[in-house]
């Protein structure tokens, strides 16, 4: 009985899975957005999103299940576990590393965001009339916006005039671009700010702000790039980038050529077979790979032509074709999914 | 360790890691499984990081915490908190029901989380299947004669019969599986099958250059990077 009740409790939980979207799709626009559903659409969908985001440790436990047993009980291949392992903590470890370095960088960088968002905030509400009320009148916000922008020029040149700063700039190449990167972009902020503070009209003054919210972007760019610069030198960093570019690329691109050994090998086999069908395959996969590399086109020249022309029309009226018949096969199987007729075994209690 | 013999390191040990996976073309061996274990590892320490960093973090959690709030020198703000964003607690509170499939006693509640979410992979694919088969349908009517003014375009109208045609035939081949008899349901099913194949070999071309074009640039690295580092260790050890 009570097997009974979790099963149509899952079952319920299924169906309940699929009502949105399916109801999203079918219901005319107006409705959806005397609703309010249409402007909330989006952040519905991440909530989706989030029920599978949280899930990411699962893969962790199960790896950590089942080579931590064969570590533990020294079964064959524990020598091969302790390096999958070891592999992902010091990936997690690194990684985890890197993204903090990345918000310590955006940190750094804020005042000048702030100041970029509050030069595009001013011309955008100035265009409001609606959001122009809530907000003080344009020139205490333009006065208010000169102020935070000579600021954020005068701490950032003074931030990067002193010692330890020049000391960088000589031992690091980067960390010299990107100081004379900012010191130029300083120079044109000011010359913005020099802008606004002259101009006599509201348009002039606007379109000053609209160069400062550009200045301060750029800025708020550079100073993430100097602290990428000065940070690139550091140990995590350096066994990040070792794990990312000498294991992480290097494996993960051997192992796909490799496949390409494989697909060629089981495509011989498969030539070797004298029939119509395989003959139209080989000629199909020649011209397809000759129209793609220069000796193809020494060969004959108009074989890129050729070969673009397969692909566009036979090819693509053939890819559409069989996605027609996939894409009914996934409809049905959708269905069923969605009313659980697919699986009684998944529903069931065991 | 120096920045050079940092970039030594990852030239030496990327060769290794190479040589290592193409050693399973001889046969398998430990040293293949060794690093196919370490990449396996790797992989899956990236994943989560990346997911949190990319999504979860910008996209709900900083959001949810008002982290994305910034206060302007004036008194303003850029935009207020949206209370309604604390509701992103209910889907994360739930898929952490994916956690109870270790609990013998409550991995039917796991199964809630399941099934919601593949009644919501079927309703998304449901909305993808009319999103997605409507407008390939109407850009498949394609004009069997071509004329532009006055003129009949020879190749275009030959391209899009040629189109048609194919794309008839394979649906004919794909759709009606069972046994033909009939001359025309034989041919028809036949053409099908040719072109179909065609479209195979068309797909194996790009397959295979594309692991090709891999397979070049990790040879590329193998012979100038690799070895020229390996190289340079050793004539300065004679040396």
């Amino acid at each position: 009985m009570e097997g009974g009740y979790r099963q149509r409790l899952v079952k319920f939980f299924t169906f309940l899975g699929g009502v949105y979207f399916v109801f999203e799709f079918l219901m005319p626009q107006a409705i959806l957005k005397s609703w309010g559903i249409a402007e909330r659409h989006e952040a519905i969908s991440l909530g989706f999103v989030a029920i599978g985001l949280v899930a990411f440790g699962l893969g962790i436990i199960n790896l950590f299940m089942i080579h931590g047993s064969k570590i533990v009980f020294r079964r064959k291949g524990w020598l091969n576990s302790i390096a999958l392992l070891t592999g992902l903590l010091m990936m997690v470890t690194f990684s985890a590393y890197d993204w903090r370095l990345d918000l310590r960088h955006e940190i750094n960088s804020r005042d000048a965001v702030v100041v970029a968002e509050f030069a595009r905030d001013i011309v955008m509400v100035n265009a409001d009339a609606e959001r122009r009320a809530s907000v003080p009148p344009l020139p205490v916000r333009l006065q208010f916006l000169a102020e935070s922008a000579e600021k954020l020029r005068a701490t950032t040149a003074e931030a990067f005039t002193n010692e330890a700063v020049a000391a960088q700039t000589r031992a690091n190449r980067d960390v010299a671009v990107a100081v004379t990167n900012i010191s130029e972009s300083l120079n044109v902020l000011q010359e913005s700010v020099q802008r606004l503070n002259a101009a006599d009209n509201d348009e002039a003054r606007l379109a000053a702000a609209q160069a400062i919210s550009a200045n301060a972007s750029s800025l708020a760019f550079l100073k993430k790039q100097y602290g990428r610069a000065v940070t690139a030198d550091s140990y995590g960093k350096r066994v990040y980038s070792f794990l990312f570019n000498a294991l992480f690329v290097s494996l993960g691109s051997a192992m796909f050529s490799l496949l390409g050994v494989y697909i060629a090998a089981a495509a011989y086999r498969a030539f070797r077979i004298r029939t119509v069908e395989s003959s139209l395959m080989m000629l199909a996969a020649l011209i397809v790979m000759l129209g793609q590399i220069p000796f193809g086109r020494w060969l004959y020249s108009e074989l890129p032509e050729i070969r673009a022309w397969l692909l566009e029309v036979p090819n693509a009226a053939a890819t559409r074709a069989i996605g027609f018949g996939a894409l009914v096969a996934s409809l049905v199987l959708a269905f069923r999914m969605w009313f659980s007729i697919e699986s009684d075994k998944f529903s069931g209690d065991k | 360790m120096t920045p050079d013999s940092w970039q030594l390191a990852t030239i030496l040990v990327g060769g290794v890691a190479t040589i290592a996976i193409y050693s399973f073309l001889i046969k398998e061996n430990s040293l293949y499984r060794f690093f196919e274990h370490l990449f396996i590892g790797i992989a899956a320490g990236y994943g989560p990081v990346y997911a949190i960093r990319t999504n979860l973090w910008p996209r709900i959690l900083e959001p949810m915490l008002g982290l994305d709030i910034m206060h302007f020198p004036d008194g303003t703000v850029s935009h207020s908190y949206n209370p309604l964003l604390m509701l992103y607690l209910v889907p994360m509170l739930f898929g952490m029901l994916y956690y109870f499939i270790y609990s013998r006693r409550f991995s039917w509640l796991a199964k809630l989380v399941i099934g919601f979410s593949l009644g919501a992979s079927a309703g998304l694919t449901f909305k993808g299947f009319f999103a997605e088969i409507i407008p390939q349908i109407v850009t498949s009517f394609r004009p069997l004669v071509v004329f532009e003014g006055e003129n009949l375009l020879g190749m275009e109208s030959f391209s899009n019969t040629v189109f048609i045609v194919t794309l008839l035939s394979v649906m004919y081949y794909f759709f009606f599986s069972f046994r033909v008899s009939g001359k025309v349901d034989k041919g028809i099913s036949f053409t099908g099958r040719w072109l179909m194949m065609t479209c195979f070999g068309a797909y194996f071309g790009s397959t295979v250059m594309a692991r090709m074009a891999l397979l070049v640039e990790r040879l590329e690295f193998l012979i100038i990077d690799w070895w020229g580092a390996l190289g340079g260790i050793i004539n300065s050890t004679v040396a």
